[in-house]
């Protein structure tokens, strides 16, 4: 929650989408890398990753969070896009894990894992 | 002796006249160079994580183009613009290509007839650039989402029966963020170099290490030099013998 609220303040006040990769050390700790922006209304690039710099030796890429602009959606950015939905399945290939976070503009954070959820869920609670 | 003395004096004078010359042709190089009064940077960005870390929050965003009548670069500071949708439009014979960019949402390239009309759907994938060539229309597509960075370009032409249509020439290295046509050529560039597609359609790639410097254009000059301007840099591919050197510029204040 506290990476969706920097995403979310970071996408209102630029007016670009902004993410980050998730990931998980050798010793179970979760972490994320800085978030980052290409400086587009309707995608990011969570991580440079052709050389992980990113992402801590010996760690492992679980996941990406990323807001929504809503520019150019035909749902506003509400929910998880095409391009979304379509990622998350080649990111589960590649990794072998994948948790995709999306921020909406109104702050509601969407999780879907597409190897457990059917399709995205809503998490309880909104981003201020 | 008056010969001599005639001699001397002439042969100063000739050399006066090839030092003027001289400084005529220099000070012409010197002013034809868009990168006059550049500091150039001796490290390569990619190898300095503080330049790389300043580079990227930095104000100064470089664009560079090359004059239409000149043929000469320029270069532009601009600021990082929130495009309100990308939609490309080309006439052909077949009709008018539309092609259109929205990034996650997807986007596509289709055929219409003068009054709008959808007739063809060709590509459902976000179109980046259309260039008419000699043999065709290419089509730039691409995608830089998440960790997904894919891009390519297609050729739409007519067969030798007549009938239109389009097919992929070749995978890019990633989404190309500029396109250019230049000396007959395509030049594109992306976070992890530049291509060339010459006009017989063979691709050449350099590799370079742009994808944290946010290239956003790209032109050559007449002597083959290529240009990208990025997040406070510029940088100058010069040929080499073997491949280009690489020349990085950037202006005071732009690095803090």
């Amino acid at each position: 929650m506290n990476a969706s609220a920097g995403i979310s303040g970071a996408v209102q006040s630029t007016g670009w989408e902004w993410g980050a990769a998730l990931y998980k050390t050798s010793d179970g700790m979760v972490g994320i890398t800085p978030l980052r922006t290409d400086h587009d209304p309707g995608s990011v690039g969570t991580t440079d990753y052709y050389t992980g710099k990113d992402i801590p030796a010996g760690a492992t890429r679980i996941g990406d969070v990323h807001g929504h602009t809503g520019i150019n959606s035909p749902d506003k950015g509400m929910h998880m896009s095409s391009g979304d939905l379509g990622i998350a399945g080649t990111m589960l290939k590649a990794h072998g894990t994948e948790t995709m976070y999306i921020v909406n503009p109104q702050g509601q954070v969407w999780k879907f894992n597409p190897a457990t959820d059917a399709k995205p869920v809503l998490l309880p609670g909104r981003i201020q | 002796m008056p010969n001599k003395a005639h001699g001397t004096l002439g042969g100063t004078s000739t050399l006066l006249a090839c030092i003027a010359l001289c400084c005529i042709v220099s000070c012409k190089r010197a002013s034809d160079d868009p990168l006059t009064g550049w500091k150039a940077i001796s490290e390569e960005p990619a190898q300095n994580a503080i330049l790389l870390q300043q580079a990227e929050t930095s104000q100064c965003v470089w664009r560079v183009a090359q004059d239409a009548g000149t043929h000469s670069i320029a270069i532009q500071q601009v600021a990082h613009k929130a495009p309100k949708g990308h939609q490309v439009r080309l006439q052909t014979e077949t009709g008018v290509l539309v092609g259109t960019d929205n990034g996650e949402y997807g986007g596509g390239l289709i055929l219409t007839d003068d009054k709008g009309v959808l007739t063809k759907r060709l590509l459902d994938t976000d179109v980046l650039q259309l260039l008419p060539s000699k043999l065709g229309v290419l089509v730039f597509t691409g995608l830089l989402h998440l960790s997904f960075d894919e891009g390519a370009v297609w050729l739409y032409s007519k067969g030798s029966d007549g009938i239109w249509s389009i097919k992929k020439i070749a995978d890019l290295n990633g989404k190309p963020s500029a396109i250019s046509s230049a000396n007959g050529d395509v030049l594109a560039v992306g976070g992890h170099g530049v291509s060339r597609l010459d006009q017989a359609l063979n691709l050449t790639e350099i590799t370079l290490p742009f994808a944290q410097v946010f290239p956003n254009s790209i032109a050559e000059d007449a002597h083959g030099s290529i240009y990208v301007g990025m997040n406070a840099f510029v940088v100058r591919l010069v040929p080499a013998k073997t491949g280009y050197t690489h020349e990085w510029f950037t202006k005071p204040g732009c690095l803090r």
